[in-house]
């Protein structure tokens, strides 16, 4: 239906103002529109947030070389956080792999507003 | 002989007899203006306010004069002694002299008969007094519809009422034995410690629900605060948020061996009328409501009945329960169909089930004992199917007092759903080093000139795997 897309633009702002944190974690239980958190969080990434068209916005995350677990990142989880609360924007659980010293990962999340 | 006269007349003031005058002040049966505002999800306040025009308009200490004209009348400030005022009247303070003030009188009652009422509508003209527009005439006089008086009292319709989730609880009180239990959220656990807590309405109705069954009532009190009966397993009344989840049981929407797909419905009604109780001798509590955004590309589509609704005692509330309704119809977009699942043996109709990171509600399903797979049907809507499946159209009365829409002044509403879906998708990209020593050696010497992996250090170009990109949902 109708809504204009001045205002899907003003949503995209508001969101890509307000995504600060990643968080890859080791849980791999499905995610669902009511996970406020990262289940088993293992690391925080600082990510890069940026609007690709009006309607979309790419948040894209590193973890290179250096970064090693010993088990299996299993979700991706990223909010805002402020000085007194945080925001849950989106988990999503993803397919297990091992992040070793010898790889290097690139998460990139697109938010789209339909 | 006689006492002195002066001894035998009280001449002392006595303790019970005041002296001083002041006001009467009522104590009892006062109403006090608390306005009550959300702070977060779960916390409301309460803001007791003084009794100000400013606040609230109350019940007006003069009787205006009244007079009739065709569909309409003029309302003059009361003639007194030294006092010729034929200007706007004033009401709240101040002049009425828009359509858009604030201070516009919504009900006159009669000064001598105060059950007669009468509903001005919208303002005409004002210069010589003002004049309101008057609705739903039906081509008879003041005196013929009922309204004999010539001065009258403003005044404000009110409800005084519990909030409506404390009367939900209040009405279930006498069959709260037969059930498990009635409440307004689950018992607290774990898993709903935030979201799914008792959570009250900012909304107050106040009706005489006697001779009304519990469900029902339940249902007209659900239309003024998007609200939905939901009757658990395990026996529990609950009366809930629209968006209310109950911790459900995991369906893996991949995994399964016959298609999903999408039936869409579209033939649903885009006008409804909603009645209330009558409040003026000239009005009953009504509201036509459209949704002509569906309504342009397609035909319209009424309701056949007219639901009646007695809580409903406003236009304001009959719009409000009018584009419920509507909300609940805009929202009804057919269902999925998802066949195949396996060792899905113990799923019902009318489980809430999760699917693809959503809570969808059964509505059919199909078991093969001999494949151990279920075929699964549910409404494509997330939430608050329960509302529609208890039929949030049933009213309980059909009077057949529609307003008469030939001649007269009437009003049209329209009610617009906009529509955002925000998608997220995810893409990892792995690309990986190589084991150690496994750098591309340049020159003779050992150990010297290696590009590529050594040690911790991250290697560039050659031994670098190509790049493993995973796209998730």
């Amino acid at each position: 239906m109708p809504v204009s897309n001045h205002m899907r633009r003003l949503l995209i702002d508001t969101l890509a103002a307000n995504i600060n944190e990643m968080v890859v974690g080791y849980d791999g239980s499905p995610a669902t529109k009511s996970d406020g958190a990262a289940g088993r969080p293992a690391k925080i990434i600082n990510p890069t947030v940026r609007i690709i068209s009006d309607t979309s916005l790419l948040v894209e995350g590193f973890l290179p070389a250096t970064e090693a677990f010993n088990e299996n990142l299993q979700e991706v989880f990223i909010q805002f956080r402020g000085a007194l609360s945080s925001i849950p924007i989106a988990r999503h659980t993803i397919a297990s792999f091992n992040k070793t010293a010898s790889n290097e990962v690139r998460i990139q999340i697109v938010i789209e507003v339909k | 002989m006689m006492p002195y006269l002066g001894l035998k007349r009280g001449s002392a003031d006595t303790s019970v007899v005041m002296k001083a005058i002041r006001k009467p002040k009522f104590v009892d049966n006062a109403l006090h203006l608390g306005e009550y505002s959300p702070q977060n999800d779960l916390a409301k306040k309460v803001t007791v306010k003084q009794r100000k025009t400013a606040n609230y308009a109350i019940a007006t200490e003069r009787a205006y004069n009244i007079t009739e004209l065709q569909d309409s009348m003029i309302l003059k400030q009361p003639q007194t002694h030294g006092r010729n005022y034929q200007g706007s009247i004033v009401y709240m303070g101040s002049a009425v002299t828009s359509d858009a003030a604030s201070n516009k009188p919504v009900l006159i009652y009669g000064k001598e008969f105060t059950d007669e009422r009468l509903r001005p509508s919208s303002l005409m003209n004002s210069g010589t007094g003002t004049t309101f527009a008057v609705k739903n005439m039906k081509g008879k006089d003041f005196k013929g519809l009922g309204f004999t008086q010539t001065q009258g009292h403003f005044a404000q319709p009110i409800d005084v009422g519990l909030r409506t989730t404390d009367l939900a609880i209040r009405l279930s009180r006498d069959i709260a034995d037969t059930l498990t239990s009635v409440n307004i959220a689950l018992p607290m656990a774990a898993n709903n410690s935030e979201i799914d807590r008792r959570r009250h309405s900012d909304s107050f109705v106040g009706v005489d629900f006697h001779g009304i069954t519990l469900v029902d009532a339940l249902r007209f009190i659900s239309r003024h605060d998007s609200r939905v009966i939901h009757f658990d397993r395990f026996g529990n009344l609950l009366y809930v948020p629209f968006q209310f989840e109950e911790g459900s049981r995991f369906v893996d929407h991949m995994a399964r061996t016959g298609p999903a797909q999408t039936n869409t419905v579209d033939y649903i009604s885009n006008r409804v009328i909603v009645e209330g109780v009558e409040t003026a001798v000239n009005d009953s509590a009504f509201a036509e409501v459209n949704n002509s955004e569906k309504q342009s590309n397609a035909d319209i589509v009424e309701e056949p009945q007219v639901i009646g609704d007695f809580t409903v005692r406003s236009n304001e509330q009959a719009r409000e329960v009018a584009r419920n309704v509507l909300k609940a119809n805009s929202v009804m977009l057919g269902n999925l169909t998802s066949a195949g699942h396996p060792n899905a043996w113990d799923l019902r109709p009318g489980m809430t089930i999760e699917y693809n990171g959503e809570k969808k509600m059964l509505i059919e399903v199909r078991h093969k004992l001999a494949e151990n797979t279920a075929d699964l049907i549910f409404l494509s809507i997330e939430r608050g199917v329960e509302g529609i499946l208890q039929g949030i159209l049933q009213g309980t009365k059909n009077t057949g007092r529609q307003q008469d829409t030939i001649q007269q002044v009437v009003e049209k509403n329209m009610a617009l759903f906009g529509d955002v879906e925000i998608v997220s998708v995810i893409v990892t990209h792995i690309r990986g080093h190589g084991i150690e020593g496994d750098g591309f050696i340049i020159g003779r010497g050992m150990g010297r000139g290696v590009v590529g992996k050594s040690g911790t250090k991250e290697s560039i170009g050659g031994s670098k795997t190509q790049v493993i990109t995973l796209r998730g949902e």
